[in-house]
């Protein structure tokens, strides 16, 4: 399956079997909120602010890696790396990147919920 | 795992700023029963500490408005010293940042992603350390608690036991000891009281074992030793009866060495008990010569007493002559190499030392001995020094206070057979009927002076036909007393019968004693003449009486006396 290079699917199962009827509304909190991380992660970049692209980074790999989504661990892991680096050069690309794997995510998830209705 | 198969129920506190992982930790902790509280940064995690005081705390390291390790810090601060494990959430990798989450008071880690097993085994975990740590406490603050409780148990006993001992004459001019504060948990007792007589009394007593098993025998043995001394009972009477009540006390293996001392400062005789203390000493300071009182009995509370032998030693002191009394703490001190003082040092110390000066040098040699101050606690010593009578008073025995209405006028005859001379002492219940006259116990010293001078005459010469000439040499002297035992024995025939009365005067009254034995009498005109002190019964004690009252005289063969004690206040 394709969907398991984005979502760990067993990690999904898991969570879906802990939460129960919170599943749902564990889904909507982490694309709303992981989509307010990658506005901010733009707006550091643009600012060359590497600290809060560290931290923005780390966050989201934190919340990423427990829903399952390796996909954007590895890359969120790569963009932390290199702003404590303060190795600014190439984030951008990372950042496309990061944009595309959460529009991936996402869809999937949105698939998710459609059929838990 | 669900609520119903866990009885672990934990208030839990998550303290994480991204919504979707706290919502995680949340699910899990609540399918596994615990009440879970949630902060999303710092401030709000230690707010939520103080007001909710959560057992255990989840802490994202990296936080808004406050971070992770300052909380910790905070928090582990308001718990003081309750234990509350604090897990720090973090996918933090590198070494020094989990280092800093330690220092801050981190107890462990969980990183991201949360497994659900590993959170599970580590919240069992730490609770089990934290309630290992509360029981710790709480055992830590009940022996704190039990061991102010036995400090306070003891400083009562320790005030009872004053209490008992309280009315003594251990602060006689003559009396010094060195007793430790707590001597009475040691297991060593010291005692001393006037008999009505004059004679002053002291025990040393030394009880197997330490602390309060120790010292619960004090008790009866002081208001034993003091309730019957002042009453005038003899010295084998107060034996036998602190024996008894030991006995019927202490549980097997519990006893009580003891030196028994009565001084007689008027005849300057010292009788001396000693059952299982080291020897006691008697110290001629003519001769600077000691001669060792050796234990002959067994401890107290041993035998029951019928089989408890009351046999004493007697001594004849000069005045300035002195008795040396211990427990085995001052032979048994111990220096830094492990030897004991011994008997040979505490003997040297009496060759080198003047009179004066032993009892100060015994403590200093010890001391000095020991290099060290803690044996103070396991010392006891006493020393008596044989003086004038009169010169070894106290402050006064406490007075009862005075009945205005009591036996006024009365009369008594009252007789003792054969049978009884060896086994009763007829004279403290004697006096404690004549003290019963308002106003004649604060006489009872010179009543029983009378009484006992009179009746230990009739008993001595009249029943037991001992010759008092006998007592005018050491050796006739103990052949005296030795005579007088086995005589007491053995005694078979004759009586003595006295025959009291009382009359009332303005503010006082005329006490009249009249006392008859059954032996042969004496050439009484010989003793009252004031020419012929040593004539007679004896030497010393019918002067004495004449002093004391109005009248005294002989009648029929001279085995009849009539004493006249004429009181006022």
């Amino acid at each position: 399956m394709t969907d398991q290079k984005h979502l760990d699917g067993a990690t999904l199962d898991m969570l879906q079997e802990v939460l129960e009827d919170g599943f749902a509304g564990l889904l909507e909190t982490f694309i709303v909120d992981s989509r307010q991380k990658i506005d901010t992660l733009k707006i550091a970049l643009d600012h060359a602010d590497a600290d809060l692209i560290r931290r923005n980074a780390h966050s989201l790999k934190g919340s990423s890696s427990n829903l399952g989504a390796v996909g954007l661990v590895e890359i969120t892991q790569r963009m932390e790396e290199q702003a404590r680096a303060e190795n600014l050069a190439g984030l951008n690309s990372l950042l496309k990147q990061l944009d595309s794997e959460f529009q991936a995510v996402e869809s999937i998830m949105r698939q998710k919920l459609e059929g838990l209705l | 795992m669900t609520a119903s198969q866990s009885t672990l129920v934990l208030k839990v506190l998550v303290a994480e700023d991204t919504r979707s992982d706290r919502q995680i930790l949340e699910a899990i902790l609540r399918q596994d029963g615990h009440h879970v509280i949630s902060a999303s940064d710092g401030i709000e995690a230690v707010e939520c500490f103080r007001q909710e005081r959560p057992d255990i705390i989840l802490l994202d390291a990296l936080m808004p408005s406050l971070d992770g390790f300052e909380a910790a810090r905070q928090i582990k601060s308001l718990a003081g010293e309750t234990l509350v494990p604090i897990i720090f959430l973090t996918s933090l990798t590198e070494t020094e940042s989990l280092v800093k989450c330690l220092e801050a008071g981190g107890d462990d880690f969980l990183q991201k992603p949360y497994n659900r097993v590993i959170l599970q085994a580590k919240i069992k975990a730490f609770n089990r350390m934290r309630e290992l740590h509360a029981t710790m406490s709480a055992q830590r603050d009940q022996i704190a608690s039990h061991n102010r409780y036995l400090i306070q148990e003891q400083t009562l006993a320790k005030q009872l036991f004053d209490n008992i001992a309280h009315d003594d004459c251990l602060d006689a001019s003559n009396v010094r000891h060195y007793l430790s504060p707590k001597a009475v948990f040691n297991g060593d007792v010291l005692v001393a009281a006037q008999r009505p007589s004059g004679n002053m009394m002291l025990l040393l007593g030394d009880f197997t074992g330490h602390g309060l098993p120790a010292a619960i025998g004090a008790m009866p043995l002081a208001s034993t030793f003091y309730g019957m001394v002042h009453k005038g009972f003899a010295l084998t009477d107060v034996l036998r009866e602190i024996n008894d009540k030991l006995k019927a006390i202490l549980p097997i293996g519990l006893f009580c060495c003891a030196t028994f001392l009565e001084i007689n400062f008027r005849e300057r005789i010292v009788t001396v008990w000693n059952g299982g203390l080291p020897d006691c000493f008697i110290y001629r300071h003519r001769t600077r010569e000691v001669e060792a009182v050796k234990s002959h009995h067994l401890p107290l509370g041993v035998l029951p007493s019928t089989q408890l032998k009351l046999d004493c030693q007697y001594f004849e002191l000069e005045v300035g002559d002195r008795c040396f009394l211990w427990s085995d703490g001052i032979h048994e001190a111990r220096s830094c190499k492990g030897e004991m003082f011994g008997e040979q040092r505490l003997k040297a110390v009496f060759e080198r030392s003047d009179p004066g000066r032993i009892f100060d040098a015994i403590l200093e040699s010890v001391h000095e001995f020991t290099g060290s101050a803690e044996v103070d606690d396991d010392l006891s010593l006493l020393e008596v020094v044989m003086v004038e009578p009169g010169n070894a008073s106290s402050r006064s025995m406490p007075q009862p206070a005075e009945h205005n209405a009591g036996l006024m006028e009365w009369k008594l005859d009252f007789e003792v057979k054969p049978s009884t001379f060896k086994y009763f002492d007829p004279l403290p219940l004697l006096l404690s009927i004549i003290t019963e006259v308002p106003g004649l116990r604060s006489h009872s010293g010179s009543v029983y002076t009378v009484l006992a001078e009179l009746y230990s005459n009739a008993l001595e010469h009249g029943v037991l036909k001992l010759d008092s000439t006998l007592k005018q040499t050491p050796e006739g002297f103990a052949r005296y007393y030795q005579l007088r035992s086995e005589r007491l024995e053995h005694v078979d025939s004759g009586f003595i019968r006295f025959h009291l009365s009382h009359d009332t005067r303005e503010n006082g009254g005329r006490l009249m004693i009249h006392i008859v034995d059954s032996g042969d009498g004496f050439p009484h005109q010989d003793v009252l003449n004031p020419r012929n002190r040593s004539a007679g019964y004896s030497g010393r004690g019918i002067p004495l009486i004449r002093d004391i009252c109005e009248s005294l005289c002989y009648r029929g063969k001279g085995n009849e006396v009539e004493a006249v004690f004429v009181w006022s206040n």
